[in-house]
C-alpha cells in the first residue's frame, strides 16, 4: 500500500501557494511538505487534518491509499 | 550606507592587520637565530605588536561568523565554511601561543616546525577572510536578528547543525585515529594531540549546538522540532544503535584480549585500547552517523 496525495496540485489551485507558505499556516517546515508531497514521508493523522483544513476540503480528497 | 562603509574600512584593517601579522612573521624568522643571544628592542615590538593585529583579525572572523549565521542556509558547503571559519578563529590563539613559544624556545631548539605551523595558520586565516569577503559581497544582510529567526532559517539552522555534526564528526574521527595510530606524530604525544584534536572537533559543532538550542529557547520544547524533524531523528539514533552496537561488541572483545587475560606478542599493541580512544571514536562516530542520516533524509 502506499499513500498518494494531491498536495502540489491543490497549491497551484490555491492561489498557487508556495510549499513556504502551506509550511507556515500548518506550522511545519518546508521540507515537511516537500517529502510529503513527493510520498517520502506519511504525514500523522493531525498534520493530515491541518491540511486538509488549509484546502477547505476532507482528508480522503487529498490522501489516498492505492495498491503497489 | 554608513554602515557599509565602516565595514569596508574594517574589512581593510583586518587584512592590513593579516599581512602586518606575516611581514613580522618572515622578519622574525630571519632575526631569531641562535646569534641573536637575546631579542631586540625591534624584535620585541614587533613581536608584541602581532597580538593586537590578530586580535582585530579574530574580531573580523567574529563579524563574519555573525553575518553567516545570520543568514544561515541549509548548503553543505555554508556549514563547511561555518567550521572552517570557527577553527581558524580559534586557531589565532594557537598563532599567539606558537609566536611565545618561538620566543623562548629558539635558542634551545630547532624551531622550523612552529614556523611552519603559524604559516599553515596563516594560509588558513587568509583563506577563510577571502571567501569571507566574498560571502560579504554576495550575501547583503538579511535584517534577520541573531537570535530571533524566522520559521525558514529555523529550518535552515536545523539542516547545518546536522551538517556540522557531520563535519565535527568526520574531523573528530580523523584526529583520534590518527592520533592513536601516531602517523603524524611520535606516540608518546598521542594523548595530547588526542586531546586538540577533540577540542578543534567538537568547538564549532558545540556553538552551533548552543545557538541553536538559544534560538529554540524561547519555545516549548515539543515546538523545537516538526514531526518530521523528530522522526529524522529517531531514524538517526536508530542507525546509530544499529552501528555503534557491533562496533561496542568488537571494541570490548579487544580490549579484553588486550587486558591481559590473553598474553599476546608485542606487535599487537594496537589491540590495548585505552578508554581515551574508544570513548572519543564512539563518540565521534555517533556525531558522523547522526549528522549523516539527518543530511541524507533532507535531501
Amino acid at each position: 500500500m502506499e499513500l498518494k496525495n494531491n498536495i502540489r496540485k491543490l497549491r497551484f489551485e490555491n492561489s498557487e501557494m508556495s510549499q513556504q507558505e502551506l509550511a507556515d499556516r500548518i506550522g511545519v517546515s518546508r521540507m515537511t511538505i516537500y517529502s510529503i508531497e513527493k510520498g517520502k514521508y506519511v504525514p500523522s493523522t493531525v498534520l493530515a487534518l491541518k491540511i486538509s483544513k488549509v484546502f477547505g476540503i476532507a482528508v480522503e480528497e487529498i490522501f489516498t491509499l492505492t495498491d503497489i | 550606507m554608513k554602515k557599509k562603509i565602516l565595514l569596508k574600512i574594517f574589512i581593510a584593517i583586518a587584512f592590513l592587520m593579516i599581512i602586518y601579522a606575516c611581514v613580522s612573521y618572515v622578519y622574525l624568522q630571519n632575526k631569531l637565530t641562535v646569534d641573536m643571544a637575546s631579542p631586540t628592542k625591534t624584535v620585541n615590538t614587533l613581536g608584541v605588536l602581532v597580538v593586537p593585529a590578530l586580535l582585530i583579525v579574530g574580531l573580523f572572523h567574529l563579524l563574519l561568523l555573525i553575518r553567516v549565521l545570520k543568514t544561515i542556509s541549509p548548503n553543505f558547503f555554508h556549514s563547511l565554511y561555518i567550521v572552517s571559519l570557527t577553527l581558524s578563529g580559534v586557531l589565532l590563539l594557537s598563532d599567539i601561543m606558537l609566536l611565545s613559544d618561538i620566543g623562548k624556545e629558539y635558542l634551545l631548539w630547532d624551531i622550523t616546525s612552529q614556523w611552519h605551523l603559524l604559516y599553515g595558520f596563516t594560509a588558513f586565516h587568509i583563506v577563510n577572510m577571502l571567501i569571507g569577503v566574498i560571502y560579504l559581497i554576495k550575501n547583503p544582510s538579511s535584517g534577520e536578528k541573531l537570535f530571533t529567526g524566522s520559521k525558514k532559517s529555523n529550518e535552515a539552522l536545523f539542516i547545518s547543525l546536522h551538517n556540522i555534526s557531520f563535519i565535527c564528526g568526520l574531523l573528530g574521527l580523523a584526529g583520534v585515529i590518527l592520533s592513536f595510530t601516531g602517523l603524524i606524530i611520535p606516540g608518546r604525544y598521542s594523548i595530547q594531540l588526542m586531546i586538540a584534536a577533540t577540542f578543534l572537533a567538537l568547538f564549532p559543532f558545540v556553538l552551533i549546538a548552543i545557538y541553536w538550542i538559544t534560538r529554540m529557547s524561547k519555545k516549548r520544547i515539543k515546538d523545537w522540532t516538526d514531526e518530521k524533524q523528530l522522526s529524522d531523528s529517531g531514524y538517526g539514533a536508530m542507525l546509530c544503535l544499529a552501528v555503534l552496537l557491533p562496533v561496542f561488541i568488537i571494541i570490548s572483545i579487544i580490549s579484553l584480549l588486550g587486558s591481559g587475560v590473553v598474553s599476546l606478542p608485542a606487535h599487537f599493541w594496537m589491540l590495548y585500547l585505552p578508554a581515551s580512544f574508544w570513548m572519543l571514536l564512539l563518540f565521534f562516530l555517533t556525531l558522523t552517523i547522526y549528522g549523516l542520516t539527518i543530511i541524507l533524509r533532507n535531501r
